[in-house]
């Protein structure tokens, strides 16, 4: 019994040193997605890494259409009201035409917790992780050296125009140079220049690496980076560097002004500048030369719709409007009679967009044709004893049932769905275009005291707008602010434009009524989002003064 | 007299691993994208969620006291239980700063403490082959409140740092509100409206007293946990009939201001962060302010908060939860229409609500932009043969 006892006990202790000595190979415990995308598994080959870049078109083009503010705005914001405000609202172009509420018309009522403010701020940021992480990827790679360079040049760009928003919008904020791999709480916000020079960096990488032939399909190219650089230049007070980068998109061959009527609408009266804002008309394959950069859309394309919805913020909202009987003046769908769409009017032009800028060259101005600022509205209802006349303000009527058309933002033949409530587009967007190039450069020669060079750029711009060209003494910053309203109204971030050139508030006291009274001068920039200062727990993010 | 008597006692550790497989890795998403006109779409990749590779389990250690007895020939029977439980690496999603590109992270965080007590009581009052008369009680109180957050002290002042970020004070319920107070609303004539601030709109406690309201005004406002929750049934039972009633009561306020909810959707008729006035809405019909309303409760009509805050209500409430009655007809008048059993009955469920809760339902925190709590009205015959 007692050796039965023994030899069991032996045997037990062999069978727990063996298992103690045997043990599992690690394999077996490192998780290996198979059904899911992780970096491990996605960035294996070329393809992974240009899906990731075309996130980055995707994320890009949400800042102009806004398909994706609402995944980062809360609850019910109105995604396109939103992205006028960086493009037109509560700048000296415009006033939000609604309610006098939070859309940076009342200045005392922008703060911290402002939705979009923190919108925006996530979505920048979101670019900035997913380019780091791209980055970090691609160079440790197995990938063809040739197209390392190129995912590593697209990322840095679109890391740059990320930092662009940023550090126009709000000043100096935390500089992230490479990817976050575990949660941090201790970010502290980096001086602007040491943004700037961080993006000229990069944007110097994109300038060498990116294609130099444009594709003219949306994809970007060395001119891209070069004229985002020419800008963060002038920013970095290096005007010599700004012309030289500026120069090298005007000086090549692929890039012209278009001078005569192009692409699918020439059966239709209008004229170049009108031409230029035609659905299919922004590619490199309609003959357009003076895209540099456009956002795609496409109607029936899967996420090729992503709500460009520019006609529903900048057109008038007609269909309130009455005739003398309390008859609709405006009956809709209009699609085949008149190219209005349905306007609802969120952004209303102040004074100076609808006249003063285009005093000098009211009927020669071709960017103030009637076919690119519509000023006269017919009543198209055949019950209205109206009908055929022009429309005639009402007293019943809204400031937004009336204004000044921009028809850049229209398109009649941007309707495939016919008509359409949500009053979607399926027109390209330019993100960069060969005319605002041109004031870049005149810019800095302005700034670099070259004021014949400089008078030079805008008489380019106004010749091909048939204006009167302007006089060399005339010029001023102010100067090329009018000229950038005139001919990129819509198209560029006014926010950002004024921002950066510390412009903001002096103009919006001088052309907004509206938002005058409220804004000062720390106004200029936003305020630092409070969930971002709250969640970073081990470090001060400092908020921007007055706020 | 006693029947049975229980004292239960336990302790023990847990281990919760309530997170799905593959957690620790980072996700990516997809969407799409499109290069030229008239082609089809590209697939994007989108880094979702970042890694976390330190993610485990959390472990709860908790002591339980308890009592079972049945006295008095069975006529009262219940059971009291008391627990006092400590989780530690809690599996949170935690919100993060939105500058690392992600706004939260699936990690393990502090030491929360629970603590509360249970107790239910059945009585059988009257039980004789005419007339009985049961009455049953359940009662529970819960609390819990954070230990740590993981011991951070990044300004030095030696005191264990709060994440406001989340809602997550050192000492206080997990489940802390924090945020903007509103006492009223802003009149005609008052002389003190602050910046950016009109007549009509609530009137944003200034808890600093620095003339303006700011981040620093906001502080913790309530829990929305209830101090505790009774329900009291009774069934009464005469020759055939039968009646049931079933009352049930969720109980907050108090000094720690507990079980509130944020009722802005009922009580500001443009709804939050929406921006354009609410022509298009067919919306509730509430008292809102205006000049000859001046309403303390309800702001103007387009009302949008410049700071983003709740309106708080308290979501106590008393509500008679189940009614019914039944009839069992007796064998003699069976025997005569041949039926072996016939019950004739009617209920009622959620028959009333006594709230200062002016959403719908008190209990989820419905505001009317919800469906209402429903009331159901049933009557019916049972017959079997």
């Amino acid at each position: 019994m007692k050796k039965y006892f023994t030899y069991n006990y032996l045997f037990i202790n062999i069978l727990s040193i063996t298992l103690l000595l045997v043990s599992c190979s690690d394999d077996l415990l490192v998780e290996k997605p198979e059904s899911f995308l992780t970096p491990s598994n996605a960035f294996v080959n070329a393809d992974g890494y240009n899906a990731a870049i075309a996130e980055l078109h995707r994320l890009s083009r949400g800042l102009r259409t806004s398909e994706v503010v609402n995944d980062y705005a809360i609850e019910n914001f109105e995604e396109d009201k939103a992205v006028t405000t960086i493009y037109a609202n509560g700048t000296d172009i415009a006033s939000f035409a609604v309610t006098n509420q939070n859309q940076f018309t009342d200045y005392a009522k922008i703060n911290s917790t402002n939705p979009l403010v923190s919108a925006y701020w996530k979505i920048l940021y979101k670019m900035i992780a997913n380019a780091n992480t791209i980055v970090a990827n691609i160079t440790v790679s197995e990938l063809k050296e040739e197209d390392k360079l190129r995912i590593e040049g697209n990322a840095r760009f679109f890391r740059a125009f990320a930092y662009r928003f940023l550090v126009y919008l709000y000043g100096d904020v935390p500089l992230l140079t490479a990817e976050i791999k575990t949660p941090k709480f201790d970010f502290t916000r980096a001086p602007v220049n040491d943004i700037l020079a961080f993006m000229k960096e990069d944007l110097e990488f994109a300038s060498a690496n990116l294609p130099s032939e444009n594709p003219g399909d949306g994809q970007l190219s060395k001119a891209a980076a070069d004229h985002i650089l020419a800008e963060t230049l002038i920013s970095l007070k290096d005007y010599t560097g700004a012309i030289q980068a500026a120069s090298l998109v005007i000086d090549n061959s692929q890039y012209a002004l278009m001078q005569s009527r192009f692409g699918s609408s020439t059966s239709i009266d209008g004229d170049v500048f009108w031409d230029l804002f035609r659905i299919n008309n922004q590619n490199g394959s309609s003959g357009n030369t003076e895209s540099i950069w456009v956002w795609q859309l496409d109607f029936t394309t899967l996420n090729g719709e992503p709500k460009n919805r520019l006609t529903r913020c900048w057109g008038p909202r007609l269909e309130r409007v009455k005739d003398s009987e309390g008859n609709r003046a405006y009956v809709v769908p209009p699609a085949s009679i008149d190219t209005l769409g349905r306007g609802v009017g969120f952004v209303h032009p102040t004074e100076y967009l609808e006249y003063t800028i285009w005093e000098s060259d009211f009927n020669n101005d071709i960017r103030n044709s009637k076919y690119n600022m519509q000023r006269r509205f017919t009543n198209n209802n055949p019950a209205s004893p109206e009908f055929g006349q022009m429309m005639v303000p009402r007293a019943s009527d809204l400031s937004r049932n009336h204004n000044v058309f921009v028809k850049k933002t229209a398109a009649r033949e941007g309707y495939p769905q016919g008509y359409d409530t949500d009053g979607r587009m399926y027109t390209d967007m330019y993100a960069i275009r060969l005319a605002e190039t041109y004031l870049l450069r005149a810019e800095a020669y302005f700034l670099n005291g070259d004021n014949t060079n400089s008078t030079a750029d805008i008489n380019i711009i106004r010749n091909r707008a048939q204006a009167t060209p302007i006089a060399s003494s005339l010029i001023t910053l102010d100067y090329i602010l009018d000229e950038r309203a005139r001919e990129l109204v819509s198209e560029e971030p006014r926010r950002l434009t004024l921002a950066r050139m510390n412009k903001l508030a002096e103009r919006v006291r001088l052309y907004n009524p509206v938002s005058a009274p409220s804004i000062q001068d720390f106004h200029n920039l936003w305020p630092i989002p409070q969930d971002a200062i709250d969640a970073n727990l081990e470090a001060e993010l400092i908020q921007n003064p007055g706020y | 007299m006693v029947k049975l008597f229980k004292i239960k006692r336990s302790r023990g550790e847990n281990g919760n691993q309530g997170i799905n497989r593959f957690s620790s890795l980072s996700k990516i998403n997809t969407s799409q994208y499109l290069f030229g006109d008239g082609g089809s779409s590209v697939s994007t990749f989108n880094i979702e969620t970042l890694a976390n590779s330190e993610l485990s389990w959390e472990s709860t250690a908790s002591k339980n006291i308890g009592l079972d007895f049945q006295v008095l020939d069975n006529k009262i029977s219940g059971s009291f239980d008391a627990y006092l439980s400590n989780t530690k690496d809690l599996l949170q999603l935690r919100s993060i700063p939105s500058i690392t590109g992600f706004d939260q992270v699936l990690t393990n965080i502090g030491e929360v403490e629970n603590k509360g007590f249970e107790f239910s009581i059945n009585s059988r009052n009257y039980d004789n082959p005419n007339f009985g008369w049961d009455t049953n009680i359940v009662f529970s109180s819960s609390k819990n409140k954070i230990i740590s957050l993981g011991g951070v002290d990044a300004n030095a002042d030696g005191i264990e740092d709060d994440d406001v970020a989340n809602g997550w004070f050192i000492g206080q319920p997990i489940d802390a509100v924090f945020g903007f107070k509103t006492n009223g609303i802003y009149q005609l004539n008052d002389t003190d409206i602050l910046s950016g601030f009109g007549p009509g709109d609530f009137r944003i406690v200034d808890k600093d007293d620095d003339g303006a309201i700011t981040p620093a005004d906001r502080e913790i406002l309530g829990r929305t946990s209830p101090n505790y929750i009774i329900s009291l049934g009774n069934t009464l039972r005469y020759k055939g009939f039968s009646f049931y009633m079933l009352i049930s009561s969720t109980q907050g306020g108090g000094e720690n201001n507990a079980y509130i909810g944020d009722n802005y959707d009922t009580r500001s008729v443009n709804p939050r962060a929406f921006t354009t006035f609410t022509e298009r809405f067919n919306v509730h019909n509430v008292p809102y302010w205006t000049a000859s309303n001046p309403s303390n409760l309800y702001p103007r009509l387009d009302y949008v908060a410049p700071f983003d805050h709740p309106i708080i209500e308290d979501r106590s409430f008393v509500r008679i939860q189940d009614i019914s009655l039944s009839y069992n007809f007796n064998e003699k008048v069976l025997n005569k229409i041949g039926f072996t059993s016939l019950q004739i009955f009617t209920s009622i469920k959620n028959a009333h609500t006594f709230t200062d809760w002016t959403g719908y339902n008190p209990e989820t925190s419905t505001t009317v932009k919800g469906s209402p709590n429903l009331s159901s009205y049933t009557f019916g015959l049972n017959f079997g043969f």
